[in-house]
């Protein structure tokens, strides 16, 4: 979805308001409904209507985009401000101080691309307002929230890749790339595991996870064979804050 | 009586009115998700909002069918001049008839 911009806001504002202007002059002065009466109040009640609802819903699912409509529930307060604190140095604080990903850059990471990948991440953003409001989240405080939410379904390194291409020399001067190049193409080992470049939001993994990281990257080492002699220090990893 | 009984059997003022209410409910809320973007201004805006909106039109639509089926429009314009050939013809016809 492209950035529509205040524009788009202002128009279902000033559209709403004309309608509402014409609305409520008819309600108010109760004129005779002749043609004049009705091509009014079809400006009123189609036409300005019309433009309002089409911006408002271009601009409200802009506006779904941002990181401050995820981070307006509470159980993401912590992802919202590890991303928004600039001393942070988390994956996803690192990637949120990039001018491509910026105030989008919940949304940038996390969207599933191809070509039904807007309408399915607003389909999972459904299940995000479900669970919230209707499946107990609310209820929760913010450390019980670390524990019980998880991400949906594991980390698709495609979405890195969208970005960090593997075809360049960069990428594929490192050794771990391209030992690991299956499983990472195939979602065996995640970038963003403990023994590579570390969790996106490190505050939400447990020791068991983090250790369970590091072993499937470990794992996966030892079956695509030895590496060569310049191996995972070639990579900056993840400082936890 | 039913429903659709009633409303077409009611006031047609009554009807318009009542998309105007409908209407100003459905602007507003969508209005409030442009002022407050939060999850659930953003879906009420986009399902209940643009729902009674829909519902509002379809209100004056049905007014206006009811109004015209009650006041059935006349000629727009008053008769005009007969055409030519017409006058000729029936001018034939009267000069033709025995008397």
């Amino acid at each position: 979805m492209p950035h529509a911009g205040p524009w788009l806001g202002v128009v279902a504002l000033g559209s709403a308001a004309i309608a509402a202007a014409i609305l409520i002059g008819f309600l108010l002065k109760k004129p005779l409904l002749d043609l004049r009466t009705k091509l009014a109040l079809f400006l009123g009640l189609g036409v300005f209507p019309a433009i309002a609802a089409a911006s408002s819903t271009v601009a409200g699912m802009e506006r779904t985009t941002h990181r401050e409509f995820c981070g307006s529930c509470h159980v993401m307060d912590a992802h919202y401000q590890d991303a928004t604190d600039p001393k942070r140095q988390s994956l996803a604080a690192r990637h949120s101080r990039n001018p491509f990903f910026g105030e989008h850059s919940c949304y940038v990471c996390h969207a599933d691309y191809g070509m039904y990948g807007y309408a399915m991440t607003k389909k999972g953003g459904m299940g995000h307002v479900y669970e919230y409001y209707l499946g107990g989240y609310m209820k929760l405080s913010l450390p019980e929230a670390l524990k019980v939410i998880h991400v949906h379904k594991p980390y698709d390194n495609l979405n890195c890749r969208q970005c960090h291409t593997t075809t360049l020399r960069g990428w594929r001067s490192v050794p771990d790339h391209e030992a690991l190049k299956s499983e990472l193409f195939s979602n065996k080992v995640s970038c963003a595991s403990a023994g590579c470049h570390g969790f996106a939001h490190p505050f939400d993994k447990g020791e068991k996870q983090t250790l369970d990281a590091a072993k499937a990257v470990a794992k996966a080492r030892a079956s695509a064979g030895p590496a060569p002699s310049a191996s995972a220090s070639a990579m900056p990893a993840a400082r936890t804050p | 009586m039913s429903l659709l009984q009633r409303v077409l059997g009611g006031s047609v003022t009554r009807l318009t009115r009542a998309a105007c209410w409908l209407a100003l409910t459905g602007l507003a809320t969508m209005s409030y998700s442009i002022i407050s973007p939060r999850p659930l201004p953003v879906i009420f805006a986009m399902s209940v909002g643009q729902g009674v909106g829909i519902l509002a039109f379809l209100c004056y639509l049905l007014a206006v069918v009811i109004d015209v089926g009650r006041h059935p429009r006349g000629p727009s314009l008053p008769p005009g001049p007969i055409p030519q050939r017409e006058a000729d013809v029936a001018a034939t016809e009267q000069s033709a008839t025995p008397h």
